[in-house]
């Protein structure tokens, strides 16, 4: 196993920059999760690191070894296609022998590496079908299995859960986390979903616009985001972000907009602010409670009943839209106002240009 | 009541469906078996009785046609330049085609827009230059006057059939074999080629018709008659026994039988190529 350095790496297409200088360390058997949104260029970060796409500047190093200009099949890199991009010609195992065989290993050592895969992704009973005969959890274990035999440096897993249904999707998604710990080999994996990012990341690593907003590992991101973008991409429902301006005073305190300025103290504030500039308050819908002395209203317009949580949706009288997960259970959308509390302490604070304020 | 009532307009539009496709069929089928009875009746029993069954079928005409009309040799000019030709194009084709779908070089577009335009140009509109040049190059009157030039002409239409076959092709297939360790060639032999066989099929079969029943170019460059291919040998064929149609008929139907195996064998991934892309 090897570990891999992007040293600002920038990839443009014509005048168009889509990955504006990209530095990261991702060691040895690490499982590290890309995540962003649509267009964030976390699918071409991949590709470049696979040597799929071209680097405009910057090395990209596997194993100590610079591979920047190198071909994808001398870089020591396997990767998973969320297509599956198997042989439809091919059987099972000739898929999985394919790039073996191109590269001239023995026959004796291919069956080896073969049956090997095969027993730990349990595709024995389905090596001499066509692609076309399986089904698409049956598939993607074909695609990791090609992977696999290859007995790669890196394995490069380009959203490969996305074309399987929710129920196989978290199936995969343990699978996936147990053949890490049973490979211990380096992983990269490109998502948009924050929860195979959240579960299976050693190492999260969050791009917005071709840039890095934030590394870190999967609950430092979610419980220290450096920006609103990573506060607000992590978790799920939405972190609620509402105007508020720093009241006058000690310099911790901040006033929420609404019909009534809500005072919230913030006293973990490593700093003090200027009174009267304009911040936003982070609130996780986690965070929230309803309480009937609760310093935040909101006035509820749906509920989302999950069975073990429920998702109150509302606005606050400032107009701010505003969601809360409760484990009490609401049977109707209650036609009064409603508070809620919750603990300052693990309230986020974010200036204008969306940086955190600590 | 109204599921009655439903039911029994289906099995019309059904009935009326099968009656429309059995007309067509029948329109396209009636001259070719008509011919091929006339082939296997005596001339005479096809004079009195033109649509009768031939039964018990005579293989006589047949029998003279191949030895009298000298067919045997024709259909063996036809083989000598229905194959190199068909396999000039299909490979020719496969490679063109490739390369215009997978890479994008400098003055691509206007590779794809020169070969396509071979489509716009009739045979007719350079077969007098195209003789003097085949008497220059010294290959008139041989094989590969009709072979080369056959080749030349088919081309703008593989080119375009292969390219937009190769287009439809999931460009991560390309990248998961160069992963694997593929050359280009490679990628082209081990992946691409074998999924293009509904296209290499249709491909074939429209190249080996097209040959096979070229007339004008072996007329104005075979002259040789040891070298006429079927259709020149039809027309010569006729013109000695007009009189005796089911002689005639035997010829026309010696000469449509290699189509029909051709289409015969590809049959299944044609119909798959001429689809092909209708439906993701």
């Amino acid at each position: 196993m090897a570990n891999v350095v992007l040293e600002d790496v920038k990839k443009s297409f014509g005048t168009v920059d889509i990955i504006k200088g990209v530095d990261l360390d991702i060691a040895s058997r690490e499982f590290v999760v890309m995540v962003g949104p649509s267009g964030c260029g976390k699918s071409t970060l991949l590709r470049m690191i696979a040597g799929l796409e071209d680097t405009s500047s910057g090395t990209i190093r596997i194993g100590g070894e610079d591979v920047t200009e190198a071909e994808p099949a001398e870089r020591g890199i396997a990767m998973v296609f969320q297509s599956y991009a198997l042989y439809p010609h091919m059987t099972v195992a000739e898929n999985m022998a394919f790039g073996l065989r191109v590269t001239g290993v023995p026959k004796a050592e291919i069956d080896r590496r073969l049956a090997d895969a095969a027993q730990i992704l349990q595709l024995g009973s389905y090596l001499d079908r066509r692609p076309a005969q399986l089904s698409g959890g049956q598939r993607q274990r074909v695609a990791i299995g090609r992977a696999i035999v290859r007995d790669p440096k890196v394995f490069l897993f380009d959203e490969p859960l996305s074309n399987l249904d929710a129920e196989l999707r978290v199936h995969m998604r343990l699978e996936l986390a147990r053949l890490h710990q049973r490979l211990g080999a380096t992983m990269i994996y490109v998502t948009h979903d924050q929860v195979e990012a959240m579960t299976l990341a050693d190492k999260i690593v969050v791009l917005r616009a071709g840039q890095v907003m934030q590394v870190g590992r999967p609950l430092d991101v979610f419980d220290d985001p450096e920006n609103l973008f990573v506060a607000g991409f992590i978790g799920s429902p939405k972190m609620n972000v509402l105007p508020a301006v720093v009241a006058a005073g000690d310099g911790r305190t901040v006033l929420i907009e609404g019909d009534e300025d809500m005072a919230v103290a913030l006293p973990h504030l490593r700093g003090t602010l200027q009174p009267g500039r304009e911040v936003r308050v982070g609130l996780r819908p986690q965070h929230l409670r309803l309480a009937g002395g609760g310093l935040l209203k909101i006035r509820p317009d749906v509920i989302e009943q999950l069975g073990d949580v429920g998702y109150l949706h509302g606005r606050t009288p400032g107009g701010a839209a505003l969601v809360a997960q409760l484990t009490e259970r609401l049977a109707a959308v209650p036609k009064k106002e409603l508070r809620l509390a919750f603990d300052p302490g693990r309230a986020f604070l974010f200036d204008s240009n969306e940086q955190r304020l600590r | 009541m109204a599921g009655n009532r439903h039911r029994q307009r289906r099995a019309w539009a059904t009935a009326g469906r099968h009656g429309l496709l059995i007309l067509f069929a029948v329109i396209s089928l009636y001259p070719i078996l008509v011919t091929w009875f006339t082939a296997l009746r005596p001339a005479m029993q096809s004079q009195q009785d033109p649509f009768g069954l031939p039964w018990p079928p005579i293989w006589e005409n047949v029998a003279n046609a191949w030895v009298k009309g000298r067919f045997g040799d024709y259909l063996m000019n036809s083989v000598i330049i229905a194959i190199p030709t068909v396999i000039g194009v299909v490979v020719l084709s496969a490679l063109a085609g490739y390369g215009i779908a997978r890479f994008r070089f400098p003055g691509r577009a206007l590779a794809f827009g020169a070969i396509l335009l071979g489509l716009t140009i009739p045979f007719q509109s350079v077969m007098i230059p195209l003789y003097y040049q085949l008497l220059q190059m010294g290959l008139l009157g041989s094989y590969w006057a009709v072979i080369l030039p056959g080749i030349a002409f088919g081309l703008p239409f593989g080119v375009f059939l292969m390219a937009a076959f190769f287009e439809d092709l999931p460009k991560e297939l390309h990248e998961a074999a160069r992963v694997d360790g593929c050359s280009e060639l490679r990628i082209f032999w081990s992946v691409m080629l074998p999924l293009a066989k509904p296209a290499v099929s249709t491909l074939i079969v429209f190249q080996f018709m097209r040959t096979w029943n070229e007339f004008l170019m072996p007329l104005l460059y075979l002259q040789d008659e040891a070298k006429r291919p079927i259709p020149l040998g039809l027309m010569f064929f006729q013109g000695t026994y007009t009189r005796d149609i089911g002689l005639i008929a035997a010829g026309v139907t010696l000469a449509t039988v290699p189509v029909i195996i051709v289409y015969l064998i590809f049959q299944r991934q044609f119909v798959r190529g001429l689809t092909a892309g209708a439906v993701k």
